[in-house]
Parts: structure tokens; sequence; C-alpha cells
């Protein structure tokens, strides 16, 4: 589903991502773990095509095509969502008008039919409650005023309306209690499909305890330096990104 | 009681036309307004002024616009067209002068001596019970044509009003230079509330020159609103006099510009008396070289303690040449009184796009979408749901305008 091939990237003149392999096929979910600015919220604005951020090597594939010259919003319509690590306020714009026009955009790119006001509040009301959101949040403005768990669930409900191909969900454990987290985790699960690719970019462990992860990817340093399966997170929390650190050093001592 | 019960018709007899000349003198004498005016520094007329304009008499010419639907008298280059007015307000007019007793342009100068100098007809809204939103219409028809106006409202004591003011102007290759000067005076008994919307689209190559003079007795609450939708030279001055003790004025306004339009709402609020309350919250929306100007200028009287004024003045440039100024000023006579202002001037939030593209909308989706949502905070400010939902479309038709011919 999505490959990525040897990515460097940078903004202005600071280079962040320094070489990053990585091929997440469809039906798994991966976890991206690592420590502050390793660079890793970078990793979901270059695969989401951020105008920021410059891809200077390297390629990034989705279902076997190159997306790297593809606008943001063309990339939204393959199917590529990212969910923020924090939502943007918009006043004035009611979180339903947002919704419905960026449903009927995908769906329109997509050529299906676009959902008229009664499809959209059905299908609405359905996905809310995967996440166990009021009603009354399609008529607030877009996150104006939502509680950090209210933000972050409301990503997951655009997820499950917009029916991504690939999910990429930067840090949505931050900045909730266990609860909100639980909540955001078990959304995240019940939108898990064979069809479905999912990219969780997390500093902590305590997500991927709920939203167990089929590998699990160290990122430090603009670069994944570890690979594994879930039980790498444990290892990762119990001794600390220093030790991943630590045995990079020893690695590259030894092939001096 | 039935509905023509309701207002009271007031027509001047001939006899008591005025005598024009202090006003023609004093244009003569002074002139319109340039550079060296404090009042019209950012709003330069030498250029609008450097071809006349023509008065006319006689018949209007048809509209040939689309008029909004409801009660209305409609006004074609400033004359009264009985056609296409409402029959049962057709009454409620100054059809011929009348005397200027009891009005609130005393002095006037440049645009208001010209509007009092040349002005031939107008509405006279007696409001004494409740009805219907009334609309008054103005069409410039172009040409170079100059129509003049005068209304005055009179909402009587515990009554609450609604009047909207349509400026518009002919499309496409119909329409033309013109220039309409539109003087109101609005009186508003103990009480009395009146919501008074303005929507100015008159088109790119008119200009409209809009005074509001409101006068508000005791507990009376005047609510403007002002859309001005582009226009060569569109100005809007609201002055609000708040006379009676516990009266309150809330005034709203947007400026949406795009070419080299220019757009200037000019606000005086005077608490002449204790515990008045005033609010203003004006926003532009700038694109191509388009400019607009907001001065807020509140005035509180000595012993208008307890008064509360607070305004607000934002402003969105879509462009990297267009201008907004902003000018608040405060005359403060008084203690234990309450004055807030701020201004911002910003462009699109760039984060906010990023998202919205993300989910899928075009560029150009997310631009109106985010224009709106600022415009729309304006007109959430009209209460009358009938009303709001005509105005949100208009401004939405001009967002749409807006965005499709950016690059």
């Amino acid at each position: 589903m999505l490959e990525l091939i040897d990515v460097h990237a940078r903004i202005g003149d600071t280079p962040i991502l320094k070489g990053v392999t990585l091929t997440i096929p469809k039906g798994e979910v991966h976890a991206i773990m690592g420590p502050n600015a390793s660079g890793k919220s970078t990793l979901s604005k270059v695969i989401t095509g951020h105008p920021d951020y410059v891809v200077t090597s390297g390629d990034i594939r989705f279902e076997g095509e190159s997306i790297l010259e593809l606008e943001v919003e063309e990339r939204a319509h393959l199917g590529i969502f990212m969910s923020f690590q924090h939502p943007v306020e918009i006043p004035g714009v009611a979180t339903s008008v947002f919704l419905k026009a960026a449903v009927n955009a995908v769906r329109t790119a997509r050529g299906e039919e676009e959902l008229d006001a009664a499809g959209f509040l059905r299908s609405a009301k359905k996905n809310m409650k995967v996440v166990d959101l009021p009603k009354t949040l399609l008529h607030r403005s877009l996150n104006e005023g939502f509680s950090g768990g209210e933000k972050k669930r409301n990503e997951i409900f655009q997820m499950a309306m917009l029916e991504p191909k690939l999910a990429v969900l930067d840090e949505p454990d931050s900045g909730l209690d266990v609860d909100a987290l639980r909540i955001v985790a078990e959304g995240v699960n019940h939108l898990r499909s064979p069809e479905r690719a999912v990219m969780v970019i997390t500093h902590y462990q305590r997500l991927l305890e709920y939203l167990i992860p089929d590998k699990t990817h160290v990122f430090v340093d603009g670069r994944i330096v570890k690979t594994g399966g879930p039980e790498l997170a444990h290892e990762v929390e119990n001794r600390g990104y220093q030790w991943v650190r630590d045995e990079l050093g020893a690695a590259a001592r030894v092939g001096a | 009681m039935g509905r023509r019960d309701l207002t009271h018709v007031d027509r001047y007899a001939a006899a008591a036309a005025p005598d024009r000349s202090d006003a023609v003198q004093r244009l003569t004498t002074y002139g319109f307004p340039g550079f060296k005016d404090e009042d019209w520094y950012y709003t330069p007329t030498r250029r609008l002024l450097s071809e006349p304009f023509v008065p006319v008499v006689g018949t209007p010419r048809p509209p040939e616009v689309e008029l909004p639907e409801g009660e209305r008298l409609v006004f074609v280059d400033g004359l009264f067209d009985e056609g296409h007015s409402s029959a049962a307000l057709a009454h409620q007019r100054m059809a011929v002068a009348p005397g200027d007793a009891g009005t609130l342009l005393a002095e006037p100068l440049g645009f208001d001596a010209l509007n009092a100098a040349l002005w031939r007809d107008g509405a006279n809204l007696q409001l004494t019970g409740p009805r219907a939103p009334i609309h008054l219409v103005h069409v410039a028809t172009g040409d170079s044509r100059l129509g003049v106006v005068r209304h005055r409202i009179h909402v009587a004591a515990g009554i609450e009003a609604t009047v909207v003011e349509h400026h518009l102007g002919r499309a496409g290759e119909k329409s033309g230079r013109a220039l309409t000067s539109d003087v109101v005076e609005i009186t508003l008994d103990e009480g009395a509330t009146l919501h008074h919307i303005l929507v100015q689209e008159a088109h790119a190559e008119a200009t409209v020159v809009h005074t509001v003079l409101v006068r508000t007795g005791a507990q009376a609450s005047y609510q403007g609103t002002s859309v001005q939708l582009g226009g060569s030279l569109a100005r809007a001055e609201l002055r609000v006099e708040l006379a009676g003790e516990h009266a309150r004025t809330d005034l709203a306004g947007l400026a949406l510009g795009t070419g080299s339009e220019h757009i200037d709402h000019h606000v005086l609020i005077d608490h002449a008396v204790p515990n008045g309350t005033s609010t203003q919250s004006f926003r532009s929306i700038l694109d191509g070289t388009a400019r607009s100007v907001f001065t807020g200028k509140v005035v509180v009287r000595e012993g208008a303690m307890g008064t509360d004024s607070d305004q607000s003045n934002r402003n969105l440039l879509l462009s990297d040449d267009a201008i907004a100024n902003t000018r608040p000023q405060l005359e403060i006579y008084a203690d234990d009184v309450k004055c807030a202002h701020g201004a911002t001037i910003g462009k699109l939030d760039d984060d906010a796009l990023f998202y919205l593209r993300q989910r899928g909308l075009s560029p150009k989706q997310a631009r109106g979408l985010l224009v709106e949502a600022f415009a729309g905070e304006v007109v959430a400010t009209i209460t009358d749901p009938s009303v709001r939902e005509a105005v949100t479309a208009r401004v939405a038709h001009h967002v749409l305008a807006t965005v499709e011919a950016q690059r």
C-alpha cells in the first residue's frame, strides 16, 4: 500500500528525514516510535504532501505509483488520510458543513455519487457512535472550543467518514487521559480492515497496549533504526530511547 | 388594527420645502472633502470627482435588476419607482421635501451638503407597530447618473422593527459609473429597537456614499449591520448618538473588496449620557489592490459615567497589494467608563488550508470556506432569519467570485 524508498526531506535548509525506507502492506498497522524532535511528525507531513516540506531524494509510492508530484488534496482523493496531532480550530465553519464538503470532494474524485444531506447525516450519526461523540458537535465550529479528547476523537470520526486506504495517525494519544486514549484506540481498531493500512506515530508505548501494531519501528534522528514486532514497543518503553542510541553507537563503532 | 393603521403616513406639503440655498452655499464654499480632511484622509475623492455626475429628474428608468422580496420602496437613480414598490408603503415617502425641523443633519458639509441641496425623494417610515422587514431599494443605472435620496425612520416607544437598505447596480455591460448619495435620519423613542441592515452591491464602477444618523432615546437600541460588497468607492458613515440613558448600539460591518475597489466604514458613537453601551465589530476581506478604511470614533461626554464601549476591527488580506487602514479614536471626558479596542491584520491561516486540503477540499474550496466563515461572523449579527439567509447568499456569491478569480 505505502512504500517509502530512501526518502530524504528538508524544511527550509534543515534536513529532517535522512533516508527513510519503509513498507506498509494493506491490512497492517505499523507503529512509529521515536523521541521528540526525531522527525517522526515530518514523516506524516511528507506522506500527505505538506507544501513546506521538500523531498530532496528518494520516492514515496502509494499502491505502486509515485505520489511525490501530487498535491495535498490529490493524495487525499487517492485515500490518504492524516489525523493531526494538533487539529486546527476553524471558527465559523460548522463541522457538518466542512465534513460534508470533504466527503463529497473525495467521493467525486473517486467517481462516486455525492451524499445528500440526509445520507450524510445518517452516515455521520453512525460513525460518531464509534468514538462516542455527541451529535451536537456537528453544528459546532470545527474544533473550536473542543476539549483535547474531543479533537482527537473528531479526527477518528473524520477518518471513519472518509474511509481512507491509508491512515497516518500523528500522535493520536498526545494530551489524552487513559479513558480518552482507550476510546481513540478502540475507534481505530474498529476501522482496521484487510483493505486498510495504518501508520500510527507515537512517543509512548501506552497507546500500543490498546492498538496492537503488526510492526514497530524505532525512529531516531530522521531514520528508522530498529524494526520489530509489538514487543519492541515494550522494550523501548522499559529501556528508553538512549538504549537504542547506545546500541546504534556500538554498531557504528563495530562498523568502523 | 389593520396593517395600514400600524404606520403613520407623513407627507410634507410643497409649501414646507426648505430653503436649500444654505446647503448649496456650504457646498460651493467648502467643496468636497480632499486629502487634507482628516475624516477622508485615506479615501481620496479626486479621481471620483474628476468627471461630472448628472442629477436626474422625470420618470425613473426600469431597474433591470433582481429586486429583493418583501415589502419595499424602490428608488432608481434617486427617483421613486412606484411600479416596483409595494402599494401599502407607497405613501410613506417624503415625496416633497420636509422642512429641516428636527433634522439630525445640522450644518452639512461635502457629500452631506450635496444631499441636502439635491435630494428629492425618500422614505418616511413611521414605525408604530410590529410588521415584517421593510426594504428600501436603491438602483444605480450608470451613465454617470447622480442619485440622491433622503430617508427618515422613526420607531415609536417599545417597538422593534427591521429595515433593510439595498444598493444595487445593473449587471455586466449595463453597469457603469454612478454616484448615489443616501442620507438616513433615524430617531428611536424610549425602549425602541431598530435592526438596520445595509447591503451594498452596486458594482465595481459605482460610488455610494451612505450616511446614517441615529439618535436614541432611553433604553433604545440601534442594531446596525453594514455589508459592503465591492464598489469603486463605497463609504458608509454610521453616526449614533446615545442620547437617553441605558441605550445601546451594536454595529457590525463587512467590507469585501477586489480589483481596485475602495470601501470605507466611518463610525462615530457619541455617548452623550450615562450608562450607554456600544459595540463595534468590523471586518474586511481584500484581494487585488483593494483598500478598506475603518475609522471607529467613540466620544464619551463629560458626565457619561457607566459607559461601556468595545471595538474590534479584523482584516483579512488575500493578496500582497491589498491595504487595510484601521483607525480607532477614543475621546473620553468622563470617569468610570470601560472602553476597549483591538485591531488585527492577517492572511488566511496556512495550517487551516493544509488541514482542509488534507481532507480533500481543493485550494479554492478551502479558501472559500475560510473566507466565508470570516465574513459569516458579521452576517450572523442579523437577527431576522429570512434577511440573514438572503444576505448570507449574497455574501457567498461574492466570496465565490473573489476566490474563483484568484490564481
